[in-house]
């Protein structure tokens, strides 16, 4: 008898988790929206999760961001599993087609890609897009390669391999770094190309921008690309670049935001890779938030999409103020205006979302 | 039969056309599941055939700038992974397995038998957590020092990091050993005592009675056993994904960081976008389910077999 | 005769020598867990949620919200159908269509679990265009069915025959007999197989990975992403900030204990089990 009652007390449990979890049901049509969800590049991850954590304790919209890479972000937009996706690298023709309406790129703010590395006296290197490039192709094997040093007269610089750590998933990251490489160097053009994805020549790969920042911190005498924050962060070195110029530049808010200083696009889909600017740091790039120009897709309400829309207006303004301590340079005043024109141009139902 | 059915009969008679239906259903649906699986499989990576075809079995290149889908590293790295661990992890679980029937005593082998237990239970996501921050670092250092060993500087050099092929191996030998030494300890518990006894009354040593008596009736069922911890160490996910490096390369040493079937799908399925990107990883785990499949279903038919004997 | 005395001892001590490097190797890697998991464990770890990045502070209470809901809700819609298959395969035993419900039980059980997330993924998270908890649910329960089916069926192939036939003697109908005799008899067993299943999808990460997908937040609504701990683990093991894979240590601890909760749960029953039939 007594073993009969194992059952029922297990199974009744399971009931009333069964029917708790019924009872909370989807998002009402009528009621506010208190959560949105996005998914995307780990570019801007610390950023969107400190003005998040800010949006939800200003406003009690609880904001849930995944940083699973751009290629995640715009795959989850695609499927329409999330409210936004994030993405450093702008759709391509393919993925636009792909994602069947028109999407809007929202920047959100400028970063800088820096090259972080692990060396025994931590040295403040100098390098170049022409040396990158032969080290990411696997041409420049040893830290102390003539090239190198001549970069960095004074520098003793070890006799020790380098190891290539690059990124195993899809990345905008990655995609700024390659595209930058392939302004610079016509093999790196022509053998490996630009992408969110590449056939890397050599090197390991880590996940996400804090699984490379992860592994250049385990591993002796490797290089790898990642955003500025989590070098900062986790306290890692990074080198100063090469501009077009000519002059070496330290990745910081205000060179990243020089970088930012071109005539921009309505649509604001922009590289800034290599920008002309004396005090520009080369391997800048804007990062965006995507979005469907058209909210009503799927089952969205109304409510869902002014949720969003207010969100993204917040990002473009309030938001603004917290860039700086994270280590992103702000948007420059003309994007912001041309970010909030696209954000007013957001429709439900072929009218514009009040 | 001319007697009207009470109610309570008519009652308990709905309720057993109900209880045959639900465990009718329960069956069907078991069946169905499997058959949903591949059907899913099969269409949702159609793209992949579609710009591949059967090639893409023998392809080595994967190339998502290009499009350029082929399994072959993942194959390579899944069996050398798979076989490797099996390889290293066999004698042990044989040595474990005979020590908990022959040797120890039901106060040795009670405790030793939880232990197993203990670690089977482990779920894979620790055992990365450990590979990554204990295992990975032993691993880079022997490679450091295999490398200046055998004189070769690319060894020395990628061996700072320690993940890839051996590390894999090495946490899969870990994560398996448990699971064969109790599927082996089981079919070494049926041998009769009959014939154990028998044989050391005739004056066999210990182990001569193991090797001459013991092993040879288990065969079957230890080979069963063998084949069921392969098709574990194949599908093994997150710790391989944790500790093998994800290198797209077909890799040429054991040293080098590559990728296992689940492992590449684990780090790339979510941002896939191109939909023959989607469509290959797909294919990828259609490729990994079907082995799987077969696996099982061999391994079962030796054990029935070893069983019956 | 010597030689074979040799080989004798030789073979008996690389035989105890494998199972003394077996319990070496468990506790390395308990212990790591142990010390490491304890020493960073704390208030906050249990009550907060995590902070935004590369702050210091925070916990995994949403994942250890998340572990349980996803996990009793997975044992809520698996236990049905893998107690009924099981019940179907035991009665059934012998004939050709039970025996291909064993088959399949079998190379479910042997499915990668990465698969299955795959499978969630396509079929029910891009279906309802949302990640949610529940889809991660789903693909847990094709991993709880199999567990359940064998074990059901196992522990219902232990209950004296005489029981039943006596039940049947009687002019109980199958169901009746199956439901008050078999059931009751079998239920403590049934129970702690239940539980040891639910042990080990509590552990799973792959198919959480593109079905759950995560979330900062306390989340209680199924319908909605949701973190759990094995995700929480994958995720900080592989950052770089050192507080990040503190916490994951201590997430492993916690993990570890309540699967060492729920398999003594089980261990439990099955002994009150023995001690009845005995």
């Amino acid at each position: 008898m007594k073993n009969k009652r194992h059952v029922s007390i297990l199974l009744t449990l399971l009931a009333i988790v069964a029917l708790v979890a019924s009872g909370c049901s989807p998002q009402g049509g009528s009621t506010t929206v208190k959560e949105l969800s996005g998914a995307g590049a780990t570019f801007p991850y610390p950023l969107y999760s400190k003005m998040f954590d800010t949006y939800a304790s200003a406003t009690g919209v609880r904001v849930n961001y995944n940083s699973i890479g751009s290629g995640g972000g715009i795959k989850a937009l695609t499927d329409k599993t999330v409210d936004f996706g994030a993405s450093d690298a702008f759709l391509t023709d393919q993925e636009e087609a792909a994602m069947g309406a028109p999407v809007l790129h929202i920047p959100t703010c400028i970063g800088a890609v820096v090259l972080s590395y692990n060396l025994d006296s931590t040295p403040a290197l100098k390098l170049d897009g022409t040396v990158l490039a032969g080290i990411f192709l696997g041409k420049v094997v040893k830290w102390n390669d003539p090239v190198i040093s001549a970069l960095n007269p004074g520098v003793s610089l070890p006799d020790l391999a380098i190891t290539v750590v690059h990124r195993s998933d899809g990345s905008g990251t990655t995609s700024i770094f390659t595209s930058y490489l392939a302004a610079i160097s016509p093999t790196w053009k022509s053998t490996v190309g630009a992408g969110k994805s590449v056939s890397w020549p050599t090197g390991v790969g880590g996940k996400g921008n804090d699984g490379v920042a992860g592994m250049i911190s385990q591993t002796k005498g490797s290089i790898g690309y990642i955003e500025l924050v989590y070098a900062v962060q986790s306290g890692m070195p990074f080198a100063s670049l090469k501009n077009a110029s000519g002059s070496f530049v330290a990745p910081s808010l205000a060179s990243s935001a020089a970088a930012a200083a071109v005539s921009l696009p309505n649509d604001l889909r922009v590289v800034i890779v290599n920008s002309p600017g004396t005090d520009a740091y080369p391997i800048s790039a804007f990062t965006w938030i995507l979005v469907y120009k058209e909210q009503k897709y799927a089952s969205r309400t109304l409510a869902q999409a002014q949720a969003l829309k207010k969100l993204l207006a917040w990002v473009l303004i309030d938001g603004q103020s917290v860039n700086e301590g994270m280590s992103y340079a702000k948007l420059p005043a003309p994007a912001v205006t041309k970010a909030l024109a696209l954000v007013d141009s957001m429709t439900y139902g072929g009218t514009a979302i009040p | 039969m001319a007697a009207q059915p009470s109610p309570s009969d008519r009652r308990e008679a709905a309720r057993e056309r109900a209880f045959t239906a639900a465990s009718l259903v329960a069956a069907v649906a078991l069946v169905a599941t499997i058959a949903l699986f591949l059907v899913q499989l099969l269409i949702t990576s159609r793209t992949s055939r579609a710009a591949f075809g059967l090639p893409f079995l023998w392809h080595s290149e994967w190339n998502p700038v290009t499009e350029k889908f082929g399994a072959l590293p993942m194959i390579v790295g899944t069996l050398v992974t798979g076989f490797g661990a099996l390889l290293i992890s066999t004698p042990f679980a044989l040595g474990i397995a005979i020590f908990l029937a022959d040797y120890a005593g039901r106060k040795v082998a009670e405790p030793i038998k939880y232990l197993i237990g203990l670690l089977g239970g482990l779920p894979s996501v620790i055992f990365g957590l450990w590979g990554l921050f204990v295992l990975v670092p032993i691993v880079g250092k022997f490679e450091v020092w295999f490398g200046k060993l055998v004189g070769s500087e690319a060894l020395v050099a990628s061996g700072t990091t320690g993940v890839g092929l051996l590390a894999a191996i090495l946490l899969l030998a870990i994560m398996i050993l448990p699971f064969s030494a109790s599927l082996i300890l089981e079919s070494l518990l049926v041998v009769p005592t009959e014939l154990k006894e028998g044989a050391l009354a005739l004056g066999a040593t210990k182990w001569d009675m193991i090797q001459n008596v013991e092993l040879p009736y288990v065969r079957k069922s230890t080979v069963g056993a063998l084949v069921l911890s392969l098709g574990r160490a194949l599908g093994e996910t997150m710790a391989v994904t944790m500790v093998i490096g994800n290198g797209m390369k077909m890799p040429t040493t054991l040293f080098d960081p590559a990728n296992t079937l689940a492992s590449a799908i684990a780090n790339q399925f979510l941002e896939a976008t191109s939909p023959v990107y989607i469509g290959s990883l797909i294919q990828l785990a259609l490729i990994l389910f079907v082995i799987a499949i077969i696996i099982n279903v061999l391994a079962r038919v030796i054990l029935r077999r070893g069983i019956q004997q | 005769m010597t030689s074979r005395k040799l080989k004798n001892g030789v073979m008996g001590f690389l035989v105890a020598a494998s199972a003394v490097l077996l319990i070496a190797v468990l506790v390395v890697i308990v212990w790591h867990i142990f010390i490491l998991g304890v020493k960073y464990l704390n208030w906050d770890f249990f009550t907060k949620t995590p902070t935004p990045m590369g702050e210091s502070g925070g916990g995994v209470f949403n994942a250890i919200v998340g572990t349980f809901l996803i996990t009793l809700m997975a044992a809520a819609i698996g236990t049905p159908f893998g107690m009924f298959a099981g019940i179907y395969v035991a009665e059934h035993r012998g004939q050709r269509f039970a025996g291909v419900v064993r088959l399949c039980a079998d190379a479910l059980q042997g499915v990668p679990s990465i698969v299955i997330g795959i499978f969630g993924y396509t079929f029910l998270v891009v279906r309802f265009r949302s990640y949610s908890a529940l889809s991660a649910s789903v693909a847990l329960a094709f991993m709880f069915v199999p567990t359940t089916t064998r074990v059901t069926e196992e522990v219902l192939n232990l209950v004296p025959s005489g029981l039943k036939e006596a039940a049947y003697a009687l002019g109980a109908r199958r169901s009746s007999v199956v439901w008050n005799v078999s059931i009751k008899t079998a239920a403590a067993g049934i129970t702690s197989g239940l539980l040891t299943s639910m042990a080990r999808i509590a552990g799973e990460t792959a198919p959480l990975l593109f079905t759950a997908f995560g979330s900062r937040y306390v989340e209680w609504n199924m319908l909605r992403p949701m973190s759990a701990l094995p995700l929480q683990i994958f995720v900080n093991a592989s950052s770089p900030y050192p507080a990040l894979q503190q916490q994951a240590w201590s997430a492993a601890f916690v993990l570890v204990l309540l699967i060492l909760l729920l398999q003594y749960g089980a261990k439990h029953l099955i002994a009150r089990v023995l001690r009845v039939k005995a």
